[in-house]
């Protein structure tokens, strides 16, 4: 019974690391798109409210796509699902970045903000899919000296 | 039981075991075979097969019933994964999840998958999923992690 709920704590710990950091991803992307917004239009000062929403929004999208299993990081392949994904949750950011008016309303710059957030969300994939090239490059190299090794332990007995 | 030997000027030993049914005296006599060598003896269409655990791809429980792949034929034996992984012990072969144990030394190619998981293509082409639960201790197997890590 406590080794169930240990690994029950272990698996929610585990999903619960991963919004986090993928929380703090979106809203430092978010900011520094908000932040860029605001100095070319020459304002030196953020709207609380706005990095409040950004702060929520990307805690709630998270949790969404942790529980939909629709994380980029978990992305093994760029396929069709995959694309849908990326455009919806673009979409979404720019939906909610209309919704809270973080740009003024202006249409042009919200949907040049959904297409940064599916840009983003398409460098996160292509990034895990390197990691995972690197790692499988490893590994492979890991395999071949096992195998090397128990190939000459044989030979020796 | 009757005993018949026979002698041959050359080729592998072969012991054939005659019967009507499986008794437990020829019970003990095929345990006493399997535990040479670390020998299998698994079952196809009723006949009683010797598998040799060098030429096993993997090993696979479904639905209580397990079954080892060679690259030529699925067979089924009488025993646990448990008890097949204490059999086993000295042979490269690895726990790789609940209801699977794999030959190492028949994995040709890895590929790292999202959430930790590892693809392992065999011998053949068949494709053998390393789950999140066992992939960190077959990474500590492969960099040279004793052979009685499960």
């Amino acid at each position: 019974m406590i080794h169930k709920l240990c690994r029950l704590m272990e698996k929610w710990l585990t999903i619960k690391i991963g919004v986090e950091i993928r929380c703090c991803l979106s809203f430092f992307l978010m900011l520094f798109f908000y932040c860029v917004y605001r100095l070319v239009g020459g304002v030196t000062e953020a709207n609380i409210w706005h990095i409040a929403e950004m702060i929520l929004m990307a805690y709630v999208f998270g949790w969404v796509q942790a529980l939909l299993r629709a994380d980029y990081d978990q992305m093994d392949q760029l396929g069709l699902k995959e694309w849908a994904v990326l455009m919806f949750s673009g979409a979404v950011y720019g939906f909610t970045a209309w919704l809270g008016r973080w740009f003024e309303g202006s249409w042009p710059i919200t949907l040049l903000f959904a297409l940064y957030m599916t840009g983003c969300g398409l460098c996160t994939v292509l990034i895990c899919h390197i990691k995972r090239f690197i790692d499988a490059k490893l590994l492979n190299d890991d395999l071949k000296a096992f195998q090397q090794r128990a190939q000459n332990e044989s030979e020796e007995e | 039981m009757k005993y018949r030997f026979e002698s041959i000027p050359e080729g592998e030993n072969e012991v054939i075991i005659r019967c009507r049914e499986i008794t437990p005296e020829i019970r003990q006599l095929l345990t006493h075979l399997q535990s040479s060598g670390q020998k299998l003896i698994g079952s196809k269409d009723g006949t009683q097969v010797v598998i040799q655990p060098r030429d096993i791809l993997y090993i696979e429980s479904v639905d209580g019933k397990t079954f080892v792949y060679t690259a030529m034929d699925v067979l089924r034996v009488e025993y646990t994964l448990i008890q097949l992984e204490e059999r086993l012990n000295g042979v490269n072969f690895f726990r790789c999840s609940k209801s699977m144990i794999l030959n190492i030394d028949k994995v040709t190619a890895l590929k790292s998958l999202a959430s930790n998981r590892i693809d392992a293509t065999l011998q053949g082409g068949e494709h053998i999923l390393i789950s999140r639960t066992y992939a960190s201790d077959f990474r500590k197997r492969l960099k040279g992690g004793t052979r009685h890590d499960p």
